[in-house]
């Protein structure tokens, strides 16, 4: 099952955020398998990902959880697949129960990872700007 | 060189808002020619440490921008003609997805750097998996500021490199 809940956490829409979210999924699920949502194309690790062409991202815990929503099991797991979507001013992550597993300590590290200066601070350029 | 070597970095700099690092070189002709220089001696250092022939080419770091334009761009940003090409490695095996474990700094004023990282695999604990970099070189320093910084349940950690956004350029 998915679609239990939608979590919206701010965030600049930008490839460095999704990149961010994808590594906190490979932290808390080191076995992670990714899917590009709207293509369907697999990705068995974190740096397979092309996320500058990414926008819906799909994240399982390892293979077996990725088997299973392949075989369009009913009874896949609680929590056994992510979808994260990146719009302009935020990421939505869409799970079934933002409570169980790993996915208290996922869905934290996205909002403190989002909430990083060098996401969303701009540098200033001394050298363009001379 | 290939012509279309230079040209091609040459573009991937400029459109990266890092025109500047061409601009400011002494002489300016020289520029990429050692932006060149280190992306090869960069490639031989990747695969002394890891093992696997990976390419710097400007061909192939145009090619990865085309599918992680962040990742690239913070790499390129990272680019000196004198930075350590392990230090560099090191960056580029972040980008790939490895976990930061480590990073000791030592600084004496006018005596002594240290800049170490360790790196592992997400989800391995062993110590014989840790990849280990080092530099003397206080220019290094400058990489600690593209590290992504947050807290995890109230415990530090690094995760990540990342490009600064340029003030001019709408990321």
């Amino acid at each position: 099952m998915i679609g239990g809940k939608d979590i919206v956490i701010p965030a600049v829409g930008s490839p460095a955020s999704l990149d961010a979210c994808a590594r906190v999924i490979q932290r808390q699920w080191p076995h992670a398998r990714f899917e590009d949502a709207e293509t369907g194309e697999k990705y068995s690790s974190y740096g397979e990902i092309p996320i500058g062409r990414i926008r819906h991202l799909l994240a399982y815990p390892n293979v077996q959880a990725e088997a299973l929503w392949d075989a369009d099991k009913p009874d896949s797991p609680v929590n056994s697949m992510l979808y994260l979507i990146l719009s302009e001013n935020s990421v939505t992550v869409v799970l079934d129960d933002p409570n169980v597993g790993e996915m208290p300590a996922i869905l934290e590290g996205i909002r403190t990872m989002m909430e990083m200066e060098i996401l969303n601070t701009d540098a200033f350029c001394y050298a363009e700007a001379a | 060189m290939s012509q279309s070597s230079a040209e091609i970095l040459e573009t991937l700099l400029r459109t990266n808002g890092l025109g500047w690092m061409i601009d400011m070189y002494a002489p300016k002709d020289q520029a990429i020619p050692a932006y060149l220089d280190l992306l090869t001696r960069l490639a031989a250092e990747y695969r002394s440490r890891c093992g696997v022939a990976v390419s710097f080419a400007p061909e192939d770091l145009q090619a990865e921008a085309e599918r992680n334009p962040h990742k690239v761009q913070a790499f390129l940003q990272l680019l000196r003609p004198n930075r350590s090409p392990a230090m560099l490695v090191m960056v580029w095996r972040v980008l790939q997805g490895l976990s930061i474990r480590a990073v000791d700094m030592n600084y004496r004023e006018r005596d002594i750097f240290r800049l170490s990282f360790m790196l592992a695999r997400p989800g391995d604990s062993g110590q014989d998996q840790l990849e280990t970099y080092e530099s003397t070189d206080i220019s290094d320093a400058a990489l600690v500021r593209h590290l992504g910084m947050t807290k995890v349940g109230g415990k530090p950690l690094f995760d990540g490199f990342y490009a600064l956004r340029l003030s001019d350029q709408k990321q």
